[in-house]
């Protein structure tokens, strides 16, 4: 049979995947923190019939051979973590890393889970949590008698309190990866370290090429919807140009078995 | 006379290979740094053709050439199309693109092919590899690591944020460039390229011309139709020639 069926079958389920991902990165172009994913193509093993180089008589070889390709393979998604563009909101709590770097979570399961998105709240125990409820690392406790709370540029978390007194409380301390996109994202705006990530480095905001902390904003998703659009339309055109080769293909084949009448 | 349906399905066949190729270029439409294939095809059997003229003043038949007779397709070679790509702009810093000749060295389980595909990333070693694994390779054959403020200029010298000279990434013309897989080449005689720029934050798309396929497609898939109606106007010939010809009455 026709290897161009199989062939344009690999483009196809390739262009599938690649509007699945336009998909997750569209639904979600307003999420905090939320890095788009980008697929990476790849072209198949090549079937040689004659091997370049071939001798062709006493002093000549072929020069390039004669092969035919077997299609597209997905060889990566990969996360792309350019800066999202910073939204302000005034409130306290709300944290962007203008720059590299992540928060550390606390998961439930005791492993650490990294973070982009700053938008954090105090839970009744007074600690800094995350919207579901994950604890920061380090603990930070905003006693009950404070008035407001301001978080510096190099992560230093210090509140007013009712008496007009300021006490300092701790300090965020960021991490960063050699290779951020090689964390594994398990949902909820949470990143977890793998063994392509590297390990996580830890620092001070705004030292050691880590980003500073801006209080009172929010990164938002770096989606970026115009090349989205652009990226679906192709998607959808690649994937009728496959699907019109087999057609063909078909067409081919049942030609071939119209020739005996 | 069956020559002429052998020669008719051989130009089937020549179809069925162009579309086959259409379909890995189609396929590969969105592959970064993907280059399409050309085939080339030629006679497979070339004859002169004479007319016998009888002669009797010289007591002898002359042989009158008519001209040469080509029989039949095959498919001779196909070769990577090595024109350029369209470059899209991504703003990964660890992306590069080739505008010009060239291709980058990049060695993979001990071996060093080279590709036009600089969708690169970094490793947990912080070296910056292909999507598989493979290390980008300067000039020196030495694998590049990626840091902060990492800054390719257009000649692919690698400078640091304070703008000093680190390593110079390796770009490569190679001889008789055939496809591997994973958007890698293999190739003979390997030189430094000259001319080229390096282009950080952009991949070079692929070069399939979807048009350009599309109408060929098209037409492999009319020529198949039109060298089927060949092969059976022959059956038909040969159909009459058994069956009223030669039918004794």
């Amino acid at each position: 049979m026709m290897i161009s069926l199989y062939s344009a079958a690999t483009g196809m389920s390739a262009q599938q995947l690649k509007l699945d991902t336009i998909a997750n990165n569209l639904a979600n172009v307003d999420t905090t923190g939320y890095k788009r994913m980008r697929v990476e193509f790849q072209d198949l093993l090549y079937q040689y019939a004659k091997n370049p180089g071939t001798p062709t008589a006493a002093l000549s070889s072929t020069p390039t051979g004669l092969y035919v390709g077997h299609g597209v393979k997905t060889a990566a998604t990969t996360r792309i973590f350019t800066l999202g563009n910073f939204e302000q909101t005034g409130n306290a709590l709300d944290l962007a890393i203008a720059g590299d770097g992540f928060f550390q979570i606390q998961l439930q399961d005791g492993r650490i889970a990294y973070t982009r998105d700053g938008s954090f709240k105090v839970d009744s125990e007074g600690r800094i949590v995350t919207a579901n409820g994950l604890p920061l690392i380090p603990n930070i406790e905003i006693p009950e008698n404070a008035v407001s709370i301001s978080v510096s540029p190099d992560g230093v978390v210090s509140v007013e309190l009712q008496d007009g007194s300021v006490q300092e409380l701790g300090t965020i301390t960021l991490v960063r990866f050699v290779n951020p996109a090689g964390l594994k994202a398990i949902g909820d705006n949470l990143y977890v370290a793998t063994p392509s990530s590297g390990e996580p480095i830890e620092g001070t905001p705004g030292q050691d090429g880590f980003g500073s902390i801006k209080q009172g904003f929010l990164e938002k998703s770096n989606v970026d919807v115009v090349r989205e659009m652009v990226d679906m339309i192709t998607a959808q055109r690649a994937y009728e140009f496959n699907s019109k080769v087999i057609q063909t293909a078909d067409d081919m084949l049942r030609t071939i078995s119209n020739l005996k009448r | 006379m069956t020559r002429g349906i052998y020669n008719a399905a051989m130009g089937m066949l020549i179809d069925m290979a162009k579309v086959d190729r259409i379909a890995n270029d189609l396929a590969n439409v969105d592959t970064v740094g993907y280059k399409r294939d050309t085939q080339a095809f030629r006679a497979y059997l070339r004859r002169e053709i004479y007319r016998l003229e009888a002669r009797p003043e010289k007591k002898r038949v002359e042989r009158i050439p008519i001209g040469p007779l080509e029989y039949a397709v095959v498919l001779d070679e196909v070769r990577p199309d090595l024109t350029q790509g369209v470059l899209e702009e991504t703003k990964v810093p660890y992306h590069l693109a080739i505008d010009g000749e060239g291709f980058f060295a990049v060695e993979f389980n001990g071996t060093v092919y080279y590709t036009r595909n600089g969708e690169f990333e970094v490793n947990e070693e912080g070296y910056i590899v292909t999507n598989y694994g493979g290390y980008l390779l300067d000039e020196n054959g030495e694998r590049i690591s990626f840091f902060d403020g990492f800054v390719v200029d257009l000649h692919g010298f690698v400078r640091d944020a304070q703008g000093n000279f680190v390593t110079r990434i390796g770009i490569y013309s190679i001889e008789n460039p055939s496809k591997f897989a994973n958007t890698l080449f293999t190739g003979e005689n390997p030189s430094p390229s000259q001319n080229f720029r390096i282009l950080q934050g952009y991949v070079e798309k692929s070069n399939v011309d979807a048009l350009k396929a599309m109408v060929e497609l098209i037409a492999a898939h009319r020529h198949f139709e039109i060298a089927q109606k060949a092969l059976l106007t022959h059956d038909e010939v040969n159909n009459k020639l058994i069956n009223s010809l030669a039918t004794l009455k």
